[in-house]
């Protein structure tokens, strides 16, 4: 059996939330960029205290998030690694191994990875997930190399 | 399926400093329980609930 946490959306509408059986509450918020003529949604998973326990709960929650959105061929998503605390390589170790696995279930998800190198030797790993059926995805890659400096 | 490339560049490109500092201020926000509205307002920054 899959173990999934209940998500709702919050009051203001604005972001989901679940709260897990450590009882910590995460907020996963959806913003949106224009690649192009493409509105592409950046994730954002964050909770409100600091977690005390790996929860494998929460990867397979929002696994199904995401393959709920891409379920739809137009939607894309893109993750940015945040930096911010010097553990974007782990973080992104982590969001491969949940792609691997959201696979296995969403055979419809493909991905797209790209790492920015400062002359000072600074990474920036990001990723953008479609639909496989997505009849726009040359268009949206070549749109995310240009927002991204890389054509 | 997957695709992978690394580029070296001097600076972070303006559309993922802009996206960076927004998950930043997201992050912020959540830690300090500031109504995402009001940052939306403040910031700029588009919210969306496709699901």
């Amino acid at each position: 059996m899959l173990h999934l946490y209940n998500v709702k959306r919050s009051e203001d509408g604005l972001s989901y939330t679940f709260t897990t059986r450590f009882n910590i509450t995460y907020k996963l918020a959806l913003t949106t960029y224009l690649l192009g003529e493409v509105n592409a949604f950046s994730l954002s998973l964050y909770p409100e205290s600091e977690p005390q326990q790996v929860d494998y709960w929460i990867k397979n929650t929002v696994i199904k998030i995401i393959g709920d959105i891409l379920a739809k061929d137009s939607n894309v998503i893109f993750y940015v690694c945040d930096s911010e605390d010097e553990r974007e390589d782990q973080r992104h170790k982590v969001f491969e191994y949940w792609f691997v696995k959201a696979s296995v279930g969403y055979t419809y998800i493909k991905k797209y990875n790209y790492c920015i190198t400062s002359e000072n030797g600074y990474n920036l790993n990001s990723s953008i997930l479609y639909n496989a059926d997505n009849y726009l995805e040359n268009y949206t890659i070549d749109e995310f190399k240009i927002a991204l400096g890389m054509s | 399926m997957k695709t992978e490339e690394k580029q070296k560049l001097v600076a972070v490109p303006a559309f993922l400093s802009k996206v960076m500092q927004d998950k930043k201020d997201i992050k912020e926000a959540i830690k300090n329980k500031k109504p995402l509205g009001e940052l939306a307002k403040e910031k700029g920054i588009n919210f969306a609930t496709p699901l």
